[in-house]
């Protein structure tokens, strides 16, 4: 049952067809008052804060880049990705480093909280909020005791714009002005 | 080599055969002159073949005879390893060829014998001869059936080929032959070309045609029936003309190139098909198999068609043995016990070559470049250690000496490594002599390409790119800038063209010259096009050189129509891209009816940067120093400003557009006003711009990081690095930023002078 909950986050276009096994152990995070879960597989490492350098010319949500023991990898401000207002930060704001498909990146979140066991049977598939809102990057809403959190397909979030904005912003470079 | 042993022992049971033919000549290919234990391995070898009676006794009379020079080498008779080597492969060599005229009864082979070499060519299956050899092959060489197939295809000149790997392929064994291939074919073609020029080249013909051999041997030995086919006629064409039969020259030089592709072409496919891809034979394979078996029959000829000089007679088929040699050992050459050959220099080369490559030993490049990373990182860590505030603080005068020593060590394994890295432009060149051959018969231009000794070494990284950038180049010089012949005579010039391309180092940077003596560029003609093709207004007044520098735009070709070569206006775009992905820079000088010289200046590797630290506001970047011009703060009567398209500056009475990077960028806190601030200029010879930074914080080495896979491409940025401090710095793409300026500059703010808004 594990190993399907893994199978399917590792290849996310057929994540969140609700039926898929998302039970696991997740690492969960506040953004404000909301808790949020991430496949524990993905997660590479919890960071304090680090300084960071912005990178000029990129999407607001995107902090900038840090040195991660010689490594530069992004930083992703979840707040601003979600679209919720900023908040300075606290000396709980931490930074989630995760893996996707190789690549770190670093999440900053408001507060971390724990690693939970989610049963399969505590799962539901992400709700539908209508056309207006994307809920792609869900992989569906766990229940812990009274506790419920959005268990998200981290994949989604950190890749599936980025990958676009990237798109455009190479092909805007690629014109020359005579 | 155990994984090929394992093979060979394969073999040996399902043909309860100890050794064949193909084994003993990859044993004598592999060995080493000072292996002793390796020759008597082989000697051994040879007598388990000679037991064997179904072989052609030819065959074992000529392996005996190797088996007899090898143990008087093992004994001590003969004490030039070289000598023994070279006299045993080219028996082995007729051996096999004995041997390959029975299997493949098509190809007309000629063994060095006269006597089979005046043989009929492509005599027929049914001869008694071939039809005997035939049965008895199938126990020398692979899997009986596939010498059954090979038969019966030729049989009916319908070639079945394999379309996909054998079953029993070991991709190991076939990974490592698509290596060796690769190299053996490379060497095979500058010796080919190097072959057309001196056609008396013994030595080209002979590398030519043991890289042939030595792919065909490996190939059928795993059964890659579609290069071993290949291979052979290939071979076939060369052994003509080491005997002097033929001479490399008009048709059949072409056609050796052609096979010498098809090869290349096979190999390519036999890799794709090592990654699960099917096999498919490459377009005109048929036909050209159709026209090696039988070149002369399709009218190919020498075209220069002159019977062989005087001066080479038959006897000199005996110096062919003494011309070649492995070459392996340096010192053999030089012992004076041989007869020193005609083309002594050119030798020595190769020698040292081989001699280099010998001692050198493969390392997979991500474990290469891994190590040159970890390299970065320790200086960096390094100079943070050295830099640290309590190391000069606490007056420790030994403390400091031992980091200062360290210091010195890590800078030293800085530059090895990096060494390790640093490839000579050798081969880039050579390549390029294909290039211009080829480029000049198709345009029927008489062009010769010299080029230096290519022993300016750049990054490995680098080169492929370079690689592109410099065949573009070259077609270009050849196709728009060396006119025809008869064009030439009339300006006086000599009807051969030259093009000259050179490499050296320069202030830190790699400099690739390209020069042509042709007609020059036409200012008009670029300038008209491009108005044409409307990359400019017609009315823009536009100086010599930004207007030369047109030809980089995509699009735009002088070219009046589409050719093969040329006219599509994709060539100097690719050499733009090219050059900017290697943090280059291009430089045009052209004078008309003389010729143009194109300057590519690059850094010597792209894994460190030397940059300057600037700051601007609170944030840091590098600037790559090989991409600035100067720095100089502005007085503020040199400042002026245009209404609608910005700030200039004047230097030294040149006027450009000053770019703000903190508005760019949108840092606050910057220095506003140019004259108290710092301006770097940066950009291509012609379009030079200034960029206001607050202050220069110094220079710096840094190495560079890809920020793409972390952030994707980001305009202005080439990548990201890490500072002394341990904070990551980004590394400015000048020119980048610069274009992006220009192209925002319609949503600009206007300054006044004095730096403070107009509104």
């Amino acid at each position: 049952m594990d190993s399907n909950g893994m199978d399917s986050s590792l290849n996310p276009q057929d994540s969140n067809n609700g039926v898929a096994c998302l039970g696991g152990k997740y690492l969960t995070f506040f953004l404000s008052d909301e808790e949020y879960g991430i496949e524990i597989l993905k997660v590479h490492e919890i960071i304090g804060q680090h300084p960071i350098t912005r990178v000029p010319q990129t999407q607001k949500y995107l902090k900038g880049v840090i040195n991660l023991r010689g490594k530069v990898i992004p930083i992703v401000n979840a707040r601003l990705k979600f679209n919720m207002a900023a908040i300075e930060d606290t000396n709980e704001t931490c930074i989630i480093v995760v893996n996707i498909r190789g690549t770190e990146v670093g999440i900053i979140v408001d507060r971390v909280s724990e690693v939970v066991d989610i049963a399969n049977e505590d799962t539901e598939p992400a709700p539908s909020f209508g056309t207006g809102c994307n809920t792609d990057y869900i992989l569906g809403i766990g229940k812990v005791q009274e506790r419920v959190m959005i268990l998200l397909n981290i994949d989604r979030v950190l890749l599936a714009n980025e990958l676009t904005h990237f798109e455009e912003l190479a092909s805007g470079t690629e014109k020359l002005t005579a | 080599m155990p994984v090929r042993k394992r093979k060979t022992k394969k073999r040996a049971e399902t043909k309860s055969l100890p050794v064949s033919l193909d084994d003993v000549v990859s044993l004598l290919i592999q060995i080493e002159p000072d292996d002793k234990k390796k020759f008597q391995q082989l000697s051994e070898g040879i007598t388990a073949l000679s037991n064997d009676s179904s072989l052609d006794p030819q065959i074992i009379s000529l392996a005996m005879e190797a088996k007899d020079r090898i143990d008087r080498y093992i004994s001590g008779e003969i004490h030039d390893a070289e000598d023994v080597l070279v006299e045993a492969s080219m028996l082995l060599e007729q051996a096999a060829n004995v041997r390959d005229t029975a299997i493949y009864p098509v190809g007309n082979i000629e063994v060095k014998n006269q006597k089979n070499a005046g043989k009929e060519k492509g005599s027929t299956e049914d001869s008694p001869v071939e039809e005997t050899k035939v049965e008895t092959a199938p126990d020398i060489l692979s899997p009986p059936e596939n010498n059954r197939v090979i038969a019966e295809s030729e049989a009916s000149e319908e070639a079945a080929i394999q379309t996909s790997l054998p079953a029993d392929a070991d991709h190991e064994l076939i990974a490592e032959f698509i290596m060796e291939s690769r190299e053996l074919l490379e060497s095979s073609e500058t010796a080919l070309l190097e072959l057309e020029n001196n056609p008396e080249d013994f030595e080209a013909v002979n590398t030519v045609f043991r890289a042939f051999h030595t792919v065909k041997g490996t190939s059928g030995f795993l059964g890659l029936e579609i290069v071993s086919k290949m291979a052979h006629l290939a071979e076939s064409l060369l052994s003509r003309i080491r005997n002097k039969e033929i001479r490399l020259l008009g048709g059949y030089a072409d056609l050796a190139l052609k096979s010498l592709d098809m090869l290349k072409k096979v190999v390519a496919i036999v890799e794709e098909a090592l990654r699960g891809e099917s096999l498919v034979i490459p377009e005109g394979y048929e036909e050209l198999m159709g026209v090696l078996t039988d070149p002369d029959a399709v009218g190919i000829s020498e075209e220069t068609a002159e019977t062989l000089e005087d001066s080479v007679d038959l006897t000199e088929s005996e110096e062919v043995d003494i011309v070649w040699e492995p070459q392996q050992d340096e010192h053999a050459s030089s012992t004076g016990s041989r007869e020193a050959n005609p083309p002594v220099q050119k030798k020595k080369t190769v020698s040292k070559r081989d001699a280099e490559y010998e001692s050198s030993i493969r390392v997979n490049t991500a474990r290469l470049d891994r190590l040159i990373d970890m390299v970065g990182e320790l200086v960096i860590a390094q100079s943070m250690v050295s830099q640290d505030k309590r190391l000069l603080e606490e007056n420790s005068h030994e403390l400091l000496r031992k980091v200062t020593h360290a210091g010195k060590i890590v800078r030293e394994l800085q530059d090895l490594s990096m060494s390790m890295r640093m490839v000579p432009l050798r081969g880039t060149f050579q390549k390029m002599h294909r290039v211009a051959r080829d480029l000049s018969r198709k345009s029927g231009k008489d062009v010769e390409l010299v080029t230096d000794d290519g022993e300016t070494e750049i990054d490995r990284h680098m080169v492929d790119i370079l690689n592109d950038v410099l065949v573009h180049m070259v077609r270009n010089a050849i196709d728009h800038g060396v006119e025809t012949p008869e064009e030439r005579e009339m300006a006086g010039k000599s009807p051969t063209g030259t093009v000259r391309l050179k490499a050296f180092h320069s202030g830190g940077s790699v400099v690739v010259e390209i020069q042509d003596d042709g007609r020059g560029m036409n200012r008009e003609k670029i300038f008209q096009k491009a108005v044409k093709t409307e990359i400019v207004d017609a009315d823009s007044q536009l100086t010599d050189n930004e207007v030369f520098n047109l030809i980089f735009a995509p699009g735009l070709s002088t070219s009046e129509e589409i050719t093969d070569v040329s006219g599509r206006g994709v060539g100097m775009d690719v050499v733009r891209k090219g050059i900017e992905t290697l943090h280059g820079r291009i430089d045009i000088n052209t004078e008309p009816g003389i010729g143009s010289t194109f300057t590519v200046r690059l850094p010597l590797t792209l894994a460190i940067t030397d940059g300057m630290l600037v700051r601007v506001g609170s944030e840091r970047y590098i600037i790559p120093t090989i991409g600035i011009h100067l720095c100089f703060r502005p007085k503020q009567d040199a400042l002026s400003t245009v209404s609608g398209r910005g700030e200039l500056v004047m230097l030294r009475g040149d006027m450009m557009p000053i770019f703000r990077l903190h508005n760019l960028f949108e840092i606050e806190s910057a220095i506003e006003d140019p004259a108290q601030g710092l301006l770097v200029v940066v950009g291509d010879e012609n379009r030079r711009c200034a960029l206001l930074v607050d202050e220069l914080l110094g220079q710096q080495q840094v190495v560079a990081k890809s920020l793409t896979k972390a952030v994707g491409k980001v305009p202005g940025v080439s990548g990201g690095a890490i500072l002394g401090d341990g904070q990551v710095g980004l590394i400015l793409d000048p020119n980048e930023v610069a274009a992006q300026a220009r192209q925002t500059h319609g949503i600009y703010r206007v300054q006044t002078m004095n730096g403070l808004p107009a509104a």
